[in-house]
């Protein structure tokens, strides 16, 4: 009885997910085995594999996954280098102040992904805001060019995504327990054995979640890449949309997808176990 | 007591929209001075075809390009038609997403117009999208000969050269770009793209071939390589130019003009050697739509001279009517008079038939090419 229950309570959101999600991805599918005619979206019938061989024996498509794991990799390890202390600022607040951070954490993601890129787009123009003050400060003799790199869009993936690292991150410190780090104190431990040995072993729970979470979002980010980028770095969602709404190669780009999907999976399981047997270690 | 006043509520709640619909309703005096307002400045043959149409209860989905060219529209081509009682609907955005909306909805069409680039209405009316450009709208007529081509031509420009003037004696032409001391300093267009697809054939044209020998083209604008910029953004483009970060960029006429008004340091050429490239905005009638008369009202509207005139004195997009009369600056700074004959025609179907296996090849051996 109790089971039925919950799938009334789950029906809605399952309607959802196979309104919006299951059935677009069947046609993605579909359409991934058919042929591309150019000069026409209109794909003759008949099925076939050519797509999905292109896509693994051509180098340059190896080189948009790598470039894309690359990408994805480098910020979601900078997210956790910068969330980290600031989870520990914000976990150390009282909870109205803590209320306070979290909520100034998130709020640049209220305004949406593109007001975003577009004000780091006018940040790190050769003569926007950052360039004009490491010049200004003598840091720098020469304006640099983060627009077009890939230090351009870690930056611009690195602040969209800071907000998904930092609150599992402050979730899983709250759920210390403060006598353990006390009794660790009291022992003799020093600050950096309390936190190698105690605080960031019973926070992996937290950093696994944040990882896996962040470098997801990284993997399949597109407005940052694609208005930080310029066109000259290609990741998987930038790459996706020029052949779906600019080259108009719809079976390309949905084998593409399907194929990133497949690869995403596997990146996501390989993090989630390795993170997974982390924990397990440092628990033992 | 309580319930009675509970249910004349209700029934006042349910009776207000015809209260509204009743306060709304306008006289016929109101509706002729509201026509009369809109179509201020229309030619006969517009006014003509206008005459003793109603739209009403009827919705027009057009979609289009935001900014400027919204604006355009919303003051000369909307009042007209909501005068004569319909309802306008924009669905802005880029050409992408409306040229796979058309397509995606071929069987029960929700979009009734759809402005799409030079290339992408060839395709569409080949495909059975978007219906053929006819003499049932009266100003097709007036269109010049290119600008009936599987669409209704609404503004044409040239491919030309924005340039900072510090690093060039004299306008530059297409070839000047390749001398070696401006390697590495040359803006490229996004690709693909009108711009992106003409600068491609403007370098197998400056190797002396065209575009259906695109092994030339490739390798000339390699020559160009490494790229140090991607323009996406007008104000980052005119902004690096001003700066001398780059020299010069493929830009189309009309965008470069705002930019030197506002006093930076830029120019732009009409290339002579090889020419500017004709890129044109268009707009097509989508097949099987709900709304067939409006539509063609709408049509009408968009290329009548009023309109068109707006699109020259606004952006400096060029007329596609040839009945349009331009003088002074304006007339000196669009694709106008003599121009229009200068520009070059490209094959669009081939460059369209070629774009897949061009685009992959664009982001190897330009985008990743560091020019060594």
């Amino acid at each position: 009885m109790k089971s039925r229950h919950a799938f009334y309570l789950m029906l809605p959101a399952l309607c959802m997910l196979v309104l919006i999600f299951v059935i677009p991805l069947f046609f993605l599918v579909a359409k991934s085995f058919q042929a591309y005619v150019p000069g026409t979206l209109v794909s003759p019938p008949g099925f076939t594999l050519e797509n999905y061989i292109n896509l693994v024996s051509d180098p340059y498509y190896w080189s948009v996954y790598l470039r894309t794991l690359r990408i994805s990799f480098v910020s979601t390890l900078v997210i956790l280098v910068l969330s980290y202390p600031l989870s520990v600022f914000i976990s150390k607040r009282k909870a109205r102040t803590r209320g306070f951070f979290l909520t100034l954490v998130i709020l640049p993601m209220i305004g949406g992904a593109m007001i975003q890129t577009m004000g780091w787009f006018a940040t790190l123009m050769r003569y926007g805001f950052l360039n004009s003050v490491l010049l200004a400060i003598g840091l720098i003799s020469e304006p640099i060019t983060f627009l077009g790199t890939e230090l351009g869009v870690e930056i611009g993936l690195v602040q969209a995504f800071l907000p998904m690292m930092v609150y599992p991150l402050t979730s899983s410190l709250l759920q210390i327990d403060r006598d353990v780090v006390d009794a660790a104190r009291t022992l003799g431990a020093g600050r950096f054995t309390v936190f190698s040995k105690i605080t960031f072993p019973l926070t992996l729970p937290g950093v696994a979640a944040g990882s896996v979470l962040v470098f997801m979002a990284c993997l399949t980010g597109f407005v940052t890449p694609s208005s930080l980028g310029q066109g000259k770095i290609q990741v998987f969602g930038t790459y996706a949309y020029q052949q779906a709404m600019q080259v108009m190669n719809w079976p390309l780009s949905s084998s593409f997808s399907i194929f990133f999907i497949i690869l995403i999976a596997l990146a996501s399981l390989i993090v989630s176990v390795v993170c997974r047997k982390c924990a397990e270690r440092r628990g033992r | 007591m309580k319930k009675f006043f509970l249910v004349l509520m209700m029934v006042l709640l349910a009776l207000s929209p015809l209260f509204a619909g009743g306060s709304s309703e306008v006289s016929e005096e109101e509706r002729a001075a509201m026509i009369a307002k809109a179509d201020e400045g229309l030619d006969e043959e517009t006014l003509a075809f206008l005459d003793g149409k109603d739209f009403t209860g009827q919705t027009l989905v057009v979609g289009v390009w935001g900014g400027v060219i919204e604006d355009i529209l919303r003051e000369y081509v909307i009042p007209p038609l909501e005068a004569r009682g319909a309802t306008i609907e924009l669905l802005l955005g880029g050409t992408g997403d409306r040229f796979s909306k058309i397509y995606m909805e071929k069987d029960n069409p929700t979009m009734d117009i759809c402005y799409l680039n030079m290339y992408e209405c060839q395709m569409s009316m080949r495909d059975g999208i978007t219906e053929e450009p006819s003499a049932k709208i009266p100003a097709y007529d007036d269109l010049y000969p290119w600008a009936q081509i599987a669409s209704y031509g609404v503004s044409v420009m040239g491919l030309g050269i924005a340039y900072n003037p510090d690093y060039f004696d004299a306008p530059p032409n297409w070839n000047d770009l390749w001398k070696p001391e401006y390697k590495g300093k040359i803006a490229f267009p996004n690709y693909p793209g009108s711009e992106g697809d003409a600068f491609l054939a403007i370098a197998a044209r400056v190797a002396g071939t065209d575009e259906h020998d695109m092994d030339k083209g490739f390798e000339k604008l390699r020559e160009l390589c490494p790229v140090p910029l991607v323009y996406t953004n007008l104000d980052e483009l005119f902004m690096l130019m001003d700066k001398g970060d780059i020299v010069a960029a493929p830009v189309i006429s009309g965008y470069a003009w705002t930019y030197i008004d506002r006093g930076m340091n830029i120019a732009f050429s009409w290339p002579t050697d090889i020419g500017c490239v004709k890129t044109m905005d268009t707009m097509t009638i989508v097949k099987n739509n709900k709304h067939p008369e409006l539509s063609d009202a709408w049509a009408q509207l968009a290329i009548c001279p009023r309109t068109q005139k707006a699109y020259a004195e606004r952006i400096y997009f060029g007329p596609t009517n040839s009945e349009v009369v331009l003088e002074g600056e304006v007339a000196d700074r669009v694709v106008y008079g003599e121009r229009v004959d200068q520009l070059v025609d490209l094959d669009w179907m081939y460059i369209i038939e070629n774009r897949a296996d061009w685009t992959h090849r664009y982001n190897q051996d330009i985008l990743e090419y560091d020019g060594n």
